[in-house]
């Protein structure tokens, strides 16, 4: 895993390299581009100084950590490994199949491009960094360790959210190949909202069937609480396993109908670019 | 030399959702949507033995495709054994294809935004391909093909045949025993068919590579391969060598005669295949018909320059056995032909037999 990681690192520093001036350009629209999706949301809190029970400083750390999960995405999964439903609708799972390495290591290193993928992550450290500030936060080991936590589950949560839809394409080519890009715009739409006082029931649905809430609400509030209890603790890092793991379920299946049927529709748009 | 391919009748179907003619027949189709099962591969059997070179060649829709994906394990037959380099293709597929190459002439492996030298460094790793061999390698395929001019060009500003070659090179780059080649030549102009080849035919002599060929591209098929496979409707209907085809086909010769008439004389034991100019082209069976009485009846009508025989070109026997198997079809009133039926459509003695060169 190393070895291959390091392997789209080179590619991607070729790509920074060739041309710096445009790989800026590149990366300072993508963190405008992620900030913008949560700019609403703070700019309303920021006028009335709150949404609810969630101060300005909070609001901005809630949309921050939503940019940040954002840009370990773009970092960790680019290439339509996130949206992958291209890749299957498309017919280019074939690349993969035919490469000597389990496909689960080859979805996790290739789409590996942490240079030209740091717009957001840049745009949310800073953010995180002011909101925190802000709240008046300690930043000690324990609370970093924790925010790494969070910002792993809350990725695998929108990845893999985005991968179940995904698997719509082994069945569907041609009508599901944009699914996982509109399922993750679900997530990443209702990320920057607080859910306090939705209502138990869009709670619920904002926690399970578009997990948006453990993108960005709950992790935000277990990390601006002083002592939060042990279920929020764990209820994102769990979540992230259970999302993962029906992930891995549905991918089978779709593999398993896939080598029944194969693809017979090719088009290499999105592939390797 | 041991057996590395073996197919055993295999056989794959697909079904496939057929479009309603009417509205009436699309609301229908809401209900119960019409699903019609097509037969990709209907008890294909062969073997390849190692360091052979072996062409499969068939009309659109025969089967080619699907073979390939079948031996390189990106699809499971329904039916029968498939047995390549001693495993089955689709059990242990990660180590599987780490010995094997394949190449998807509309397919590149090439990373778009990079130059080929980052796209072969990629493959080296992925491929965990040792130092050593990639050192031999490397220089081999740049030279053969030509890839040092192209070095350091974006995979995207390369042209079809620069992206091939480089594409080429990166599958040989790991030494696989077999390689898997879809349609390699397609699109491709004859000098970069010809290093394309020339590489082939190179590492199959010098390394002992296996190489399994479809194409359109008879010309091409016959130069790089001393053994033809013929797939019809998902069976076998030739098995052998591009001597023997052609003798299934029929002692048929073309004869081009100079002679400065603008209008041919009709030859009753030969026909007229083309008229250029001067040039006059015709067809006829040397069994049947010996060369000197066509000359003596052209003779008859009109001067003769000049003449030149030679076999018909493999692209006009592979057209009409195509034909052949159309016609048949649209007899036919059954969609899927019987074995020995489809086998009919090239002349008897030919189906099964193999006659490769020492």
């Amino acid at each position: 895993m190393l070895a291959l990681w390091r392997v789209h690192l080179f590619l991607d520093l070729i790509f920074v390299l060739r041309s710096p001036e445009r790989a800026i350009v590149y990366i300072v629209s993508d963190g405008i581009i992620a900030s913008s999706a949560v700019a609403g949301v703070v700019l309303l809190a920021t006028r009335f100084e709150s949404i609810g029970e969630w101060p300005a400083s909070r609001i901005l750390f809630l949309g921050a950590f939503g940019v940040l999960v954002d840009g370990v995405v773009a970092s960790f999964f680019q290439f339509n490994v996130a949206f992958l439903s291209r890749r299957i609708g498309r017919g280019q799972l074939d690349h993969s199949l035919l490469q000597p390495q389990p496909l689960r290591q080859c979805l996790l290193t290739e789409g590996f491009a942490p240079l030209s993928g740091s717009g957001s992550v840049l745009t949310g450290i800073i953010g995180l960094s002011i909101a925190a500030s802000g709240l008046g936060i300690v930043i000690t080991p324990l609370w970093m360790t924790l925010l790494c936590v969070h910002v792993v589950a809350a990725t695998a949560i929108a990845v893999s959210f985005s991968t179940i839809w995904a698997t719509l394409a082994f069945w569907s080519p041609r009508g599901a190949e944009e699914v996982s890009s509109a399922a993750f715009d679900v997530v990443t739409g209702l990320k920057g909202f607080p859910l306090d006082r939705v209502g138990g029931a869009l709670t619920v649905a904002l926690l399970t069937v578009a997990p948006a809430g453990f993108v960005g609400w709950l992790p935000a509030r277990v990390l601006t609480a002083s002592e939060p209890s042990v279920e929020a603790l764990v209820a994102t890092p769990l979540a992230a396993v259970a999302f993962a793991g029906i992930a891995i379920l549905c991918l089978r299946l779709g593999l398993r109908h896939y080598l029944r049927t194969g693809s017979w529709r090719y088009t290499d748009f999105g592939h390797r670019r | 030399m041991g057996t590395v391919v073996s197919v055993s009748d295999v056989h794959k179907t697909y079904r496939q959702r057929r479009p309603a003619k009417d509205i009436r027949g699309t609301l229908r189709a809401l209900l119960r949507p019409p699903v019609e099962t097509v037969q990709a591969l209907a008890g294909v059997t062969f073997g390849v033995d190692a360091a052979e070179i072996v062409a499969c060649a068939g009309p659109n829709g025969a089967g080619k495709s699907t073979l390939i994906k079948v031996l390189t394990g990106l699809l499971v037959p329904d039916r029968g054994i498939i047995r390549s380099l001693g495993v089955n293709p689709t059990g242990d597929r990660a180590r599987y294809v780490g010995r094997i190459g394949v190449v998807f002439g509309q397919r590149t492996e090439l990373w778009w935004d990079q130059p080929i030298s980052a796209s072969f460094e990629w493959r080296r790793v992925v491929w965990n391909i040792s130092q050593d061999t990639y050192g031999r390698m490397l220089p081999i395929v740049c030279r053969t093909l030509g890839l040092d001019e192209t070095w350091n060009t974006l995979a995207r500003e390369l042209s079809l045949g620069q992206r091939m070659r480089a594409d080429l090179g990166l599958a040989l780059l790991h030494e696989p025993e077999i390689l898997f080649l879809d349609e390699p030549t397609l699109g491709l102009d004859v000098l970069a068919k010809r290093s394309i080849l020339r590489l082939l035919k190179q590492i199959n002599r010098e390394q002992g590579t296996t190489i399994f060929v479809t194409s359109h591209d008879m010309g091409d098929l016959e130069q790089l391969a001393a053994r033809a496979i013929l797939i019809n409707r998902g069976r076998i209907a030739f098995d052998g060598s591009f001597q023997q085809l052609r003798r299934a086909h029929g002692s048929q010769r073309r004869i081009t005669i100079e002679s400065p008439v603008a209008t041919p004389p009709a030859i009753d034991a030969a026909h007229l295949v083309e008229s250029r100019g001067e040039f006059h082209t015709y067809q006829y069976d040397a069994q049947r018909t010996p060369i000197q009485a066509l000359l003596d009846t052209f003779a008859i009508s009109a001067p003769i320059v000049d003449v030149e025989s030679h076999p018909v070109p493999i692209d006009d026997v592979f057209a009409d056995i195509y034909e052949g198997w159309q016609s048949e079809a649209r007899v036919r009133s059954v969609p899927s032909p019987s074995p020995d039926r489809t086998a009919s459509a090239v002349p008897d003695g030919s189906r099964g037999e193999r006659d490769r060169p020492d």
